[in-house]
C-alpha cells in the first residue's frame, strides 16, 4: 500500500529521469582510481630527496656565505690596506686581491656580494645535487662513520600507497558507508531490543495464576483508577488444566476516550526497520512459533509506550513442544492505546507538544500508536506469531513478538498452507519453505 | 560507488527538480551537491549525512532561484501510465498536489517519496516531531479530500 502510494506520488510529481547520473558516478570512480595509480619511482625519489636537497642547498649557501674568503673580503672597507694577511682569518686561505682604490663607496656591495656568493655556492650546490641525485637511489644520509644509511624505498612505497589508499578509501568508505551503516545499526537495535534476555528458559515460565488474588488497576484516561481485586481463576473459564494456563494479568489496562492523540510518528523508528524485515530472521531467532486464536484483548503499556496484550489459545506450535494445543498464553504486541497521563510520565518532553491543553483535557485524553497492530488483533481471529519471552518490564510469563511485524494470517489452499504477513501482504511463506528453513 | 549513494542521488535530484522546476539544472545542482558532500569530513550518523545532503542541495537551489531566469517550460508528463484509469488517477493526484503549498509539496516529497527520516525533517524544517507529523497528516487528509472530490465528479 505504502509502495503503491509512493509510486503514485512519483508519477504525479512527474519527475524526469536523471540523464547524467551514470556518467557522474563513472567520472567519480575514475577520479578515485587515478588517485590510487602508482607513482613512478623517479618521481618518488625526487619527492623524497626534495627536502634534504633543499636543506643541503640552504646549508651550502649559508656556509658559503660565511667561509668564502672572496666574499668575506667584500666587507673590507676602502681604508683597509691591500695586505690581506692582516684581515684574513687564520683558517682562511686568503688570496691576494687588490681592491680598486677608486672603489665607489656607494656601490651596492650587498648585491655584488650576493651574486658572488650565489654563484660560488650554486656551483658547489650543483655538484652536490648531482651527487645526491646519483646517491638517492641508494642512500641519502650518511651515518656518523660515513657509511651510508640505506634508504628503503620499498617501505616508503608501501606507506605512500597506503596513505593514498587510505585517503581514497576513507572517501569511498565515508561515502559508501553513509547509508549502509544504518542497516547495521538498525539491525543491531532490532536484535537487541526484540530479543528477550531470558533465552535460557526453553519452557515457558509457569505463571502462578490459579487461585492467587491479583490486583488489576484500570485507569480511564487519567481519572482515579478503579482498583479491583480478582482471582485469575475467576476469569479463567477454560477447561484446560491450570498448569497449562500461562496467561498473565496486565499491570494496567486502558479504555479509549473521546480525545485521542495519534503518536504513531512520534514513536516510529522511521520506516527503515519495516523495510528491512525478513520473516526468515524471525523464524530462526524466535524461541516459539505458535498458531492460535485471540481470546481476549487488553490495551496496556510497557516501557512507557502502548502495548496490546492478546490472550491466545494455542492451536499448534511450529517450532518445538514447549507450547501445545490448548495452552493459554499472553502475547505483548506494540501498539494500541494508553492514557496521556501515563504516557507523559515516561515522555516529559511531550508536554511541550500539548500546547494549551488544560489539565482536565489531558486527564481525558488517550494516546494511540497506530502502527497497524491495533486494527489487526481482535477477538476470534487466528494468527501465527513468532515469539520470545517477554521483557523485564512485562508481567512475568508474558511473551512478546520477536519483531513488530511477526503476525501472519494463515491461508489454506488445496496443496499448501501459506502464511501471509498481516501488515504487508507481499511478505509470505509456505509451510514447506518454513520447514526447509528449519532444516 | 555504492548503491546507497546512487539511491540518494535520485532522491536529491527529485528534491532539486521540485525546487528548481528544471530537470537539467536540477541535475547540475545534484552533482554539485554530491561533490561538496564528498569534500566534507566524515559524519558518523546516517541522519547527519542525509541532513547534510539536503542542506547543501537546498542552499544551492536557493542560490539558483535567486538568479534571474525565465519561467521554465512545463515538464513533460511521464509516459509510464498503463491504463486509462491510472492515468485519470494520476491527473487527479497531480492536481491535488498542485493545490498544496510549496512547503507542503516538499514535505510530501521528502516524507513519502524520498522516505527521509522524521528526525532529519524536523531539523531541516525546524519543527518539532509532533508538529511535523500533525502537518503531514493534515496534508494527507487534504489530498484524500481532493482525490475523493475529483473522483466523485
Amino acid at each position: 500500500m505504502k509502495q503503491d502510494f509512493k509510486k503514485a506520488l512519483e508519477d504525479a510529481y512527474g519527475f524526469k529521469k536523471p540523464m547524467q547520473k551514470e556518467k557522474f558516478f563513472q567520472s567519480l570512480h575514475n577520479e578515485t582510481q587515478k588517485q590510487k595509480k602508482p607513482v613512478p619511482f623517479y618521481i618518488k625519489a625526487l619527492r623524497y630527496s626534495a627536502v634534504p636537497v633543499t636543506a643541503a642547498i640552504a646549508a651550502i649557501i649559508f656556509t658559503g656565505f660565511i667561509n668564502n674568503s672572496n666574499v668575506k673580503n667584500e666587507f673590507v672597507s676602502k681604508d683597509v690596506s691591500t695586505d690581506y694577511s692582516d684581515n684574513c682569518d687564520s683558517e682562511n686561505n686568503c688570496e691576494e686581491t687588490l681592491y680598486d682604490t677608486n672603489y665607489d663607496r656607494n656601490y651596492d656591495i650587498n648585491t655584488e656580494f650576493t651574486s658572488i656568493a650565489t654563484s660560488v655556492s650554486l656551483a658547489e650546490a650543483n655538484e652536490n645535487i648531482s651527487s645526491l641525485s646519483a646517491a638517492s637511489s641508494t642512500a641519502i644520509y650518511n651515518n656518523n662513520d660515513g657509511s651510508p644509511i640505506i634508504y628503503d624505498d620499498a617501505d616508503t612505497d608501501t606507506e605512500n600507497s597506503d596513505l593514498q589508499n587510505n585517503i581514497t578509501t576513507t572517501i569511498n568508505t565515508t561515502a559508501s558507508s553513509a547509508f549502509t551503516t544504518a542497516t547495521t545499526k538498525k539491525t543491531a537495535v532490532t536484535t537487541t531490543t526484540q530479543t528477550a534476555p531470558s533465552h535460557e528458559e526453553t519452557k515457558p515460565t509457569t505463571h502462578p495464576t490459579s487461585n492467587v488474588p491479583v490486583q488489576t488497576t484500570t485507569t480511564h484516561g487519567g481519572y482515579e483508577p478503579d482498583v479491583t481485586t480478582t482471582t485469575h481463576s475467576d476469569s479463567n473459564s477454560s477447561d484446560t488444566s491450570p498448569e497449562r494456563d500461562f496467561r498473565v494479568v496486565p499491570s494496567v489496562t486502558y479504555n479509549k476516550t473521546d480525545n485521542i492523540i495519534d503518536i504513531t510518528d512520534v514513536l516510529s523508528q522511521d520506516d527503515f526497520l519495516n523495510h528491512t524485515y525478513d520473516w526468515k530472521n524471525s523464524a530462526k531467532s524466535s524461541v516459539y512459533a505458535v498458531f492460535g486464536t485471540v481470546e481476549n484483548v487488553y490495551y496496556t503499556s510497557s516501557l512507557g509506550v502502548p502495548y496490546i496484550q492478546a490472550d491466545i489459545s494455542v492451536d499448534y506450535s511450529m517450532k518445538n513442544d514447549d507450547l501445545q494445543y490448548g495452552d493459554k498464553i499472553s502475547v505483548y504486541i506494540p501498539g494500541g492505546y494508553m492514557s496521556l497521563n501515563n504516557f507523559l510520565d515516561s515522555h516529559k518532553w511531550f508536554e511541550t507538544e500539548l500546547g494549551t491543553m488544560t489539565d482536565e483535557e489531558i486527564n481525558n485524553s488517550t494516546v494511540f500508536n497506530d502502527n497497524g497492530n491495533a486494527g489487526i488483533i481482535s477477538k476470534g481471529r487466528k494468527f501465527l506469531f513468532f515469539l520470545n519471552d517477554g521483557f523485564k518490564d512485562m508481567p512475568d510469563g508474558a511473551f512478546t513478538l520477536c519483531h513488530e511485524m511477526d503476525i501472519f494470517i494463515k491461508k489454506t489452499s488445496l496443496n499448501s498452507i501459506t502464511y501471509i504477513n498481516a501488515k504487508n501482504r507481499n511478505i509470505r511463506f509456505t509451510d514447506d519453505e518454513y520447514k526447509n528453513l528449519k532444516g | 560507488m555504492s548503491a546507497d549513494l546512487e539511491e540518494q542521488y535520485d532522491k536529491i535530484y527529485k528534491y532539486c527538480c521540485l525546487k528548481i522546476k528544471n530537470s537539467e539544472k536540477a541535475e547540475d545542482i545534484t552533482q554539485e551537491t554530491f561533490l561538496r558532500y564528498l569534500e566534507k569530513p566524515g559524519y558518523k550518523s546516517v541522519a547527519e549525512r542525509i541532513k547534510l545532503l539536503y542542506t547543501i542541495a537546498g542552499n544551492l537551489c536557493i542560490d539558483e532561484y535567486r538568479k534571474k531566469q525565465t519561467l521554465p517550460l512545463p515538464e513533460d508528463l511521464p509516459d509510464n501510465t498503463d491504463s486509462e484509469k491510472s492515468w485519470d488517477d494520476h491527473i487527479i493526484l497531480k492536481e491535488a498536489l498542485d493545490s498544496l503549498s510549496e512547503i507542503d509539496r516538499e514535505l510530501v516529497l521528502l516524507r513519502y517519496v524520498n522516505e527521509v527520516p522524521l528526525s532529519v525533517m524536523c531539523e531541516l524544517y525546524n519543527m518539532s516531531r509532533f508538529a511535523l507529523s500533525r502537518r503531514l497528516k493534515k496534508i494527507l487528509l487534504q489530498l484524500r479530500i481532493s482525490f475523493e472530490k475529483e473522483d466523485r465528479v
